[in-house]
């Protein structure tokens, strides 16, 4: 078919499109038409408090040895659903461990978790009572100590768990009286929480260090679910974490006196410090305002470092007046408030201790200037103790843990990256308090999407290592040194292992005759020189390595219910990064801006679905759309939802053909070649979205087209065009991260044949050595 | 009985030099007949050893050869793999640019193994096999170079290396089979019940990576892979010297080589990890050299593949022939009591252990 030539955009230049593709990522975003009426103020604010449901004061103590927290709690309850209710419903979620007949272990040991507790742990209550009812004006409607006609004694009773009935991790206790809405009840009761050794996120180690979550019975969440109002209080599994309200604490701890100075917590500590008791202890009174859950941390060996965060230390002018221009504020609007970073650190850890208040800083500066300012006075950080370091890397309102180690590359973001992840979680989980049982991707993926930006904006790129004798070096092998294990017969080839079957008279028998260690590998090896000396990671691209594994079940799949760990580490973390992040790229950066601010304005403190998320979406993110030189194609952002959120495949555009046939115009000898230049590009999967194709021109030239991918097959022709194509692009600027196959997204007249030589020779090498150091064992 | 016209055999005098660096009188030699040559210090059997390599370019060339062909079943299929997945791959704009080798971005390789998931894997099973080959045929090359060094010091033919080594594959096939075991052994100290009693009597766990202090923890592991490897290090060179022993002896008896070769390391350790460390350590810094050299100068990736090996394997012959050399030179056995090709010295059948 004949068709009118396109004329090629203005891009004259090689070095012109180099300068256009060397554009960083957040700035390509503003090609989209989306970012023409991103400059009215945000119609959105932040709330000042929570709804404060609950308002808990607990006092308790900690034994001497270290492990067994015990005391009592007053909860002040307020139910504020249009429902009444004739109960109370807690979480216990220290019962986990009391045993493999949790709910917890029990989903564990199904989907092959090898490790148990190496000491169990487990929460008793006693002595529940029923203290006051009162209505929405704080009038006591019936009060224990002076009603006649009520029992006041509680029954605490566990509710058993369908394929897990001795399950004790929530209990409820039925109250002599309903609370009706906007009615408000008081309660009280004892416990004793024998804490685990350390393992996943709670316990202690083996000196002084305790980690005290979930160390009290808290209430679940009463709201409207499935149509109607609930409890919303599920019990401890294995591929969740936790959901509550939002609630007013105060908390005294009292401690031996080997903690003084060695203890933080979600509360800030009242006056200047702990207060001595006649018995030689101590006690710490805290309290913590709009806070879902308390955690607290003692270790007699470690340190505790304080500083101020302000803005100006962080400052990054650029981005502040591209947030402040995308939300119509002012630059001092939008700027980061103050609060103080306190540091709980290994003395071994001492001298890594600026890089944890490097990634608190830039996390509180980032998440802040993007998202609204942190609330909270506070913010701690505790670097575990070694044999404690299953309850780094977890989040817990104002109290965050981190994780690092000695050794690592000047490169490596260890502690950095956890401690920037575990502080957004303080804005997608804390501040925005989704429920992390149905819909963990709503703090995770969000938090996942925010830390890798920030990790990419604000440090210099991680360079990939390798270790030896306890410290990394840069450098990536080509191929992996294979390492085969027990009952592998290819184990003996490679002398690692002997192995015989069962003979009858002798026995099987399987004896290890070399071990892999990293030190044989370094001289097997010779990383300075077989290596790739320099493979840099991007945080944001390094998300895809997750497209590895299938992917088993849509986002919208309650994350308690998924398949596995993998599962839940592909759809709550990665997938919908890499989702927002093509939708940030589709989208561009103001525009995506104002939809995130929005949808953190108005959640703060709340507790949202995926579909507010989406109203969100919907109403900021309208209007932006993709052009090209052919036109502008708008982005349905509710079609992308349907795809993302609810469907299950990947996406896959490809680039299928590209040809350049030379032309007679007219039949006759031409004095200029022409060409009939056509190419076609493929959407591979169900997932349909608007995508741009570059066409690069022999004289260094582009053309810019876009796609509305709403079709299987998009073909374009060029008739008697005075160049040649050298090369089609689909999505030229990498916007559609969840695009799965990046290897079929151009064709182009001269592929890079020298890098398979490169490979060839790297990799020959490798093996040279390898063979060569082999050649000499045995 | 000398023949007519004959000069009747002149018993050799000691020089006064000889004397003088060798008081061979306070030492008595075990065959009155043989005067002890001076004694010569690591470095120069060593020396000698890398003299001796270098002066037989057939043998290293060989041996160059085979460090360039046996690499290729692992190379060319990555090869191949690489040609069909990577040269469309565009540099993702404002990240990493894709300049192999001096620079990539990881996710380029991530692609890669996304879209050829098995390609890397399957060109690396190739090695396992590869592996207990060249360990083989090193018997191969340590008999070689040690007939070289001991009995046949002018014979500079590839042809005699091989028969040479050839000759002696079964008997040092022996040491290498009887050498497992002792591999076996020594995994099982350091990483086996052994150890794990010992870390348990330091940490709580008995695991180094849950050690209540990480430096602990992370030393103990240090310490543990340098252990392991001094280790492994002794056992290959109570081989080598067993083979050396059995060279220098012409007896054929693995395990007896092995009983004396402990023995002998017994009586002079410090020379031999000295001559042995000093062959590594020399290898070493031709590898890190030839790699400054290269890095300095610009020249091509490939300029290794040529040089490495050549330092390798002149090394590897001079570590031999040194270790041959220095056995012999302390024990005095001498080539008479190697016997002929196709014969069996002392009546000890072929698979004698």
């Amino acid at each position: 078919m004949r068709q009118r030539a396109v004329p090629s955009s203005k891009s004259p230049s090689r070095s012109g499109l180099r300068k256009l593709l060397g554009l960083s990522v957040l700035l390509a975003g503003s090609l989209s038409t989306g970012d023409l009426a991103a400059q009215e103020p945000l119609p959105t604010q932040l709330p000042e408090a929570s709804p404060r449901t609950s308002d808990y004061k607990i006092d308790v103590r900690l034994g001497e040895d270290g492990k067994t927290i015990s005391g009592s709690i007053k909860v002040l309850w307020r139910n504020q659903t249009d429902a009444p209710t004739d109960r109370l419903v807690w979480h216990v979620y220290n019962n986990a461990w009391e045993g493999t007949q949790s709910m917890w272990l029990q989903e564990a040991l199904r989907l092959g978790e090898k490790r148990l507790p190496e000491e169990w742990g487990r929460t008793e209550v006693e002595s529940p009572r029923f203290l006051r009812l009162m209505d929405p004006d704080g009038a006591v409607l019936a009060d224990a100590a002076t009603a006649t006609d009520l029992n006041a004694d509680l029954v605490w009773e566990f509710l058993p768990q369908i394929g897990a009935p001795d399950d004790r991790t929530v209990a409820q206790v039925i109250l002599p009286r309903e609370v009706l809405p906007g009615h408000s009840v008081e309660v009280d009761l004892q416990f004793t929480s024998f804490m685990p050794r350390a393992y996943r996120r709670s316990g202690w180690g083996s000196e002084g260090y305790l980690h005290a979550v979930q160390w009290y019975p808290k209430l679940g969440v009463l709201e409207e679910l499935d149509g109607r109002v609930q409890w919303n209080c599920p019990p401890y599994r294995y591929l969740t974490e936790f959901y509550s309200d939002y609630s007013r604490y105060e908390v005294s701890v009292t401690l031996p006196k080997v903690y003084e100075n060695h203890f933080v917590a979600t509360g800030s500590i009242l006056g200047s410090g702990p207060a001595s008791n006649k018995d030689g202890s101590i006690t710490y009174f805290t309290e913590a305002d709009d806070v879902h859950d308390y955690a607290w941390t003692v270790d007699p060996e470690a340190k505790i470092i304080e500083r101020d965060f302000r803005s100006e230390m962080y400052q990054d002018d650029e981005e502040e007046q591209r947030v402040a221009r995308a939300l119509g504020r002012s630059v001092e609007e939008v700027r980061p408030g103050p609060t103080r970073m306190i540091l709980l650190i290994q003395p071994e850890h001492e001298h890594l201790a600026e890089r944890y208040f490097d990634a608190m800083g830039k996390s509180i500066y980032y998440f802040g200037l993007w998202y609204g300012s942190y609330p909270y006075p506070t913010i701690s950080c505790v670097d575990p103790a070694n044999d404690a370091r299953w309850t780094g890397g977890m989040e817990y309102p104002r109290l965050i843990t981190g994780g690092a180690k000695l050794g690592v590359h000047e490169t490596t973001l260890r502690p950095q990256g956890v401690t920037v992840h575990e502080f957004g979680h303080q804005f997608w989980y804390g501040l925005v308090g989704n429920d992390e049982f149905r819909h963990a991707w709503l703090d995770e993926g969000f938090n996942t999407f925010s830390t890798q930006r920030i990790l990419n904006l604000a440090y210099p790129k991680q360079l990939e290592t390798y270790e030896v004798l306890g410290s990394e070096y840069a450098g990536m092998a080509p191929l992996e040194l294979p390492s085969y294990g027990e009952g592998d017969p290819r184990a003996m080839l490679g002398l690692e292992r002997w192995e015989s079957p069962d003979l009858g008279f002798v026995g099987s028998l399987s004896v290890e005759l070399r071990k892999q260690d990293p030190l044989g590998s370094f001289l097997a090896e010779m990383p300075p020189v077989t290596y790739w000396p320099k493979v840099t990671h991007d945080k944001v691209l390094d998300e895809r390595q997750k497209m590895r594994v299938a992917w088993g079940q849509p986002l919208a799949h309650p994350t308690m219910d998924l398949l596995d760990m993998m599962q839940r580490r592909i759809n709550a973390y990665y997938r919908p990064a890499m989702t927002l992040e093509s939708m940030a790229r589709l989208m561009g950066e103001d525009r995506w801006t104002r939809v995130l601010r929005a949808y953190h304005e108005r959640y703060r403190f709340a507790h949202p679905q995926p579909e507010d998320f989406l109203r969100t979406l919907l109403e900021f993110g309208s209007g932006a759309g993709l052009s090209g030189a052919n036109g502008v194609v708008a982005i349905d952002w509710a079609k992308l939802w349907q795809h993302a959120y609810h469907g299950n495949a990947e996406m896959d555009f490809a680039v299928h053909q590209l040809s350049n046939v030379p032309m007679k115009a007219d039949g006759t000898e031409s004095t200029a070649p022409r060409w009939n230049v056509s190419f076609s590009v493929t959407r591979a999967t169900e997932f349909e979205v608007p995508v741009e194709v570059r066409v690069t021109w022999e004289d260094g030239s582009a053309t810019d087209l876009v796609w509305a991918g709403d079709d299987w097959v998009w073909r374009q022709d060029w008739t008697e065009h005075p160049q040649q194509a050298i090369k089609v692009e689909v999505d030229p600027r990498r916007r559609l991260i969840l695009d799965r196959d990046w290897g079929n997204n151009t064709i182009t007249r001269e592929p890079d044949a020298d890098r398979a030589w490169h490979v060839g020779v790297q990799t020959m090498l490798w093996a040279q050595q390898v063979l060569q150091y082999f050649g000499g064992v045995g | 009985m000398s023949e007519e016209g004959q000069t009747p055999p002149q018993k050799p005098l000691p020089t006064t030099m000889v004397v003088d660096a060798f008081p061979v009188q306070d030492r008595p030699a075990r065959d009155a007949g043989h005067v002890a040559p001076p004694e010569r210090s690591i470095a120069s059997h060593l020396l000698g050893g890398i003299a001796v390599a270098l002066a037989r370019p057939r043998i290293l060339l060989f041996l160059l050869l085979l460090s360039l062909v046996l690499p290729l079943v692992v190379a060319l299929p990555t090869f191949y793999s690489a040609q069909e997945h990577l040269p469309n791959f565009e540099a993702v704009p404002g990240g990493t640019a894709i300049d192999l080798p001096h620079e990539a971005p990881a996710w380029l390789f991530e692609e890669w193994l996304r879209a050829a998931p098995t390609e890397r894997e399957v060109a690396v099973q190739s090695l396992p096999a590869m592996l207990l080959l060249v360990s083989l045929f090193n018997l191969v090359i340590t008999g070689g170079w040690m007939r070289i060094a001991v009995k046949e010091r002018r014979a500079h033919s590839l042809r005699t290396f091989l028969q040479g080594g050839g000759h002696l594959f079964f008997p040092f096939l022996r040491t290498w089979i009887l050498g497992l075991p002792l591999f076996a052994l020594t995994t099982w100290i350091c990483w086996g019940t052994p150890a794990e009693w010992l870390f348990e009597q330091i940490m709580p766990d008995g695991k180094a990576t849950n050690a209540p202090s990480e430096t602990t923890g992370r030393w103990l592991e240090i310490l543990r892979q340098v252990i392991y490897l001094i280790g492994l290090w002794k056992i290959e060179m109570l081989l080598d010297i067993a083979r050396a022993s059995m060279v220098s002896s012409g007896r054929r008896s693995a395990l007896v080589a092995i009983v004396r070769s402990f023995g002998f390391w017994l009586r002079s350790p410090l020379p031999i990890f000295g001559l042995m460390g000093l062959g590594f350590g020399i290898e070493l810094l031709w590898i890190g050299g030839v790699e400054a050299i290269r890095d300095t100068f610009d020249w091509p990736i490939w300029s290794l593949l040529l040089l490495l090996p050549f330092g390798r394997n002149v090394l590897r012959g001079a570590r031999y022939v040194g270790l041959a050399t220095y056995y012999e030179a302390r024990t005095k056995e001498g080539v008479t009591a190697e016997p002929q090709a196709g014969e069996e010295s002392e009546g000890i059948p072929e698979m004698a252990f």
